[in-house]
């Protein structure tokens, strides 16, 4: 009785709709970023590696889940776009010697803006035209890198050095995870800020209908081309934390492939929700290492299971698509609503 | 959310309204006129362009003549902007946000009174934030549901409630637009007497209480006269007569098109 009328105070005080909807999950989310930035300082080099590859893909995936999940607009060029982000922040710290942090954040900008240029000629465009419209950025973003070599250097990418925010160096790949796990988490709130708000209803509304978005005030073109903003800001900022990462801003690492292995992604992690860009970013980046492992170990030979892993890869995006269409995001909720039942045994808000 | 509650004393004004799809004449120089704080209804058979029409008010098809409501010719007005003049309307078949919930469908209706831009969505709380103007809808959203009687249902995904709470809710989400002039495609369509009566009551409410100007398709007659204070009628596109509910029913031609009586 007692829970039932608190509930209701609770909600008539309208206070806004939530940032995460249980209380299970609420205290989850601090616990694991907790746990992350604690955990990893203990981690080898290796796994260090791993988890600031899923945290940098998982800040990529929710831009590309804000367009393409939420707002409908499927894109096949997010990584190209991560690649604007990451020779930008580059060229604004070497090339301008701007400090780091003005860089991440003018090159989100910068690939926010690109992002609109190519979304203007795609408004009037759905489906798989919308797609082919992605694909023609993805060539054109691709051949520019090649090409321009005053921003790019040579035609394989450029050295970027170790990242330093005012005269802190970060040589530890583990101090250089907080970086980025503290810019995925901050992303990770604006993208549910931005779902919770009135963008997120009227991305869904368009995407869901459009005439009654319409009709509900929602003006299409300007939402759509929000979006475009949004999600290419994260993947600027995400391609300019992956370039510190890696040392080394390499066009091949922005090609075609990864991509579509971004759209991957969050169908598989789940369209529109950030669990599902995280999720996803997990399984993209945790399959192949599993596969190698698996080669090493059962047939001692990983040539064997190298030219298999796009194949199996490829097999699991089908089995995923045919058995768990809403992707892993919506298993996922499943398992949490149990075990939130299972320990706290109340239906808490 | 400043805006003041509208003052709805504006007409609507329909003159010379023609449309036509590739060689079908869907509306052919139709006139009328809706005074303000009236219900209107719009009968004929299937395919004599009651939703055409209302589809023109609304802003989906663009026809040749006039629509003028107040001082305002709304078919230079883009449909996105119409409903900030007062004009809300629901649709034939359902059309709520199935996976959203309750309370989110609602606030939508509302959603063209929200004037924060993007970089407060961001931030969400704080002094930049847009919690301000989120908190205003969704109060008034819990307020309009709990007059609805719908508030046990606020957190659940619209498709999960009937059929007859969807239309109902699609009813609550134009209410939320706080309209002027609200557009009722066919509300009572599939709803079981109990609902339509409920329902009916509800409609003749908001245009007393809140002196909302009704415009309705409506096929069931007794609903059309127990409701409309004028009724329009409409066959192959052309207006055939027009009076009150009781007038039109003895209307020859009327009788002829859509009673079915020869």
């Amino acid at each position: 009785m007692k829970q039932s009328a608190e509930k209701h105070t609770e909600h008539s005080a309208a206070n806004g709709l939530p940032l995460l909807e249980t209380r299970f999950e609420r205290y989850g989310a601090v616990v694991l970023v907790l746990g992350l930035a604690v955990g990893s300082q203990f981690l080898s080099g290796y796994y260090v590696s791993l988890l600031t590859t899923i945290t940098i893909f998982s800040l990529a995936a929710m831009g590309l889940n804000l367009l393409s999940g939420n707002a409908g607009l499927i894109s096949i060029a997010h990584a190209a776009f991560m690649g604007v982000g990451a020779f930008t922040a580059a060229w604004f710290v070497i090339d301008m010697g701007l400090p780091l942090m003005a860089a991440l954040f003018l090159a989100g900008i910068v690939t926010a803006g690109v992002g609109l240029l190519f979304g203007l000629p795609s408004l009037r465009l759905s489906g798989i035209y919308l797609i082919l419209a992605t694909f023609a950025a993805q060539i054109i973003l691709y051949w520019f890198f090649e090409q321009a070599l005053w921003l790019t250097k040579s035609p394989d990418g450029r050295p970027v050095g170790i990242a330093s925010i005012a005269g802190f160096y970060f040589d530890d790949s583990a101090h250089y995870f907080l970086l980025v796990l503290a810019f995925t988490v901050a992303g990770g709130v604006v993208y549910l800020n931005l779902l919770r708000s009135g963008l997120g209803r009227s991305m869904e509304a368009i995407r869901e209908r459009p005439v009654v978005a319409q009709l509900m005030g929602m003006n299409l073109q300007k939402t759509k081309l929000v979006a475009f903003a949004a999600g290419h800001f994260y993947a600027g900022l995400a391609g300019a934390l992956y370039g510190w990462h890696l040392q080394f801003v390499a066009t091949e690492a922005f090609n075609l492939m990864r991509s579509i292995e971004m759209l991957v992604l969050i169908i598989i992690g789940g369209l529109g929700s950030l669990s599902g860009a995280v999720l996803g970013a997990i399984f993209i980046v945790l399959t192949p290492e599993l596969l190698d492992m698996a080669g090493n170990r059962l047939l001692d030979d990983v040539s064997v299971i190298a030219p298999m892993r796009l194949g199996i890869f490829g097999m699991l995006v089908v089995l995923f698509l045919l058995y768990e269409p809403r992707g892993m995001a919506r298993s996922w909720r499943k398992l949490m609503r149990y075990l939130e039942s299972k320990l706290f045994n109340m239906n808490s808000k | 959310m400043t805006d003041a509650a509208p003052v709805h004393n504006s007409a609507l004004r329909i003159s010379d309204l023609s449309l036509s799809f590739g060689g079908v004449q869907a509306l052919d120089k139709v006139s009328f006129r809706v005074e303000p704080g009236t219900i209107h209804a719009i009968i004929g058979p299937n395919g004599a362009g009651k939703t055409t029409l209302l589809n023109c008010i609304s802003g989906q098809y663009t026809p040749q003549g006039s629509i003028r409501y107040g001082e305002t010719e709304l078919t230079r007005i883009r449909a996105h902007r119409r409903i900030g003049l007062g004009i809300a309307r629901t649709f034939q078949h359902i059309n709520v946000f199935t996976e959203q919930t309750v309370l989110e469908n609602m606030m939508v209706g509302g959603h063209h009174r929200l004037r924060r831009g993007l970089m407060s969505r961001c931030l969400y709380w704080g002094r930049w934030g847009c919690l301000d103007e989120e908190r205003a809808l969704q109060r008034e959203a819990f307020e309009l549901l709990e007059r609805m009687e719908m508030q046990q249902w606020r957190d659940l995904p619209a498709g999960e409630l009937s059929y007859g709470l969807q239309k109902k809710l699609e009813l609550g989400r134009a209410l939320m637009a706080q309209p002027g002039l609200l557009l009722l495609d066919e509300p009572m369509a599939g709803m079981t007497e109990h609902e339509k009566k409920e329902l009916s009551g509800w409609i003749a409410g908001i245009n007393r209480d809140e002196a909302i100007t009704i415009v309705m398709i409506e096929h069931d007659m007794s609903v059309v006269q127990s409701l409309s204070h004028f009724t329009v009628v409409l066959d192959f596109g052309r207006k055939i007569a027009e009076g009150t509910p009781a007038e039109v029913v003895k209307d020859e031609r009327v009788r002829k098109a859509y009673l079915g009586e020869d």
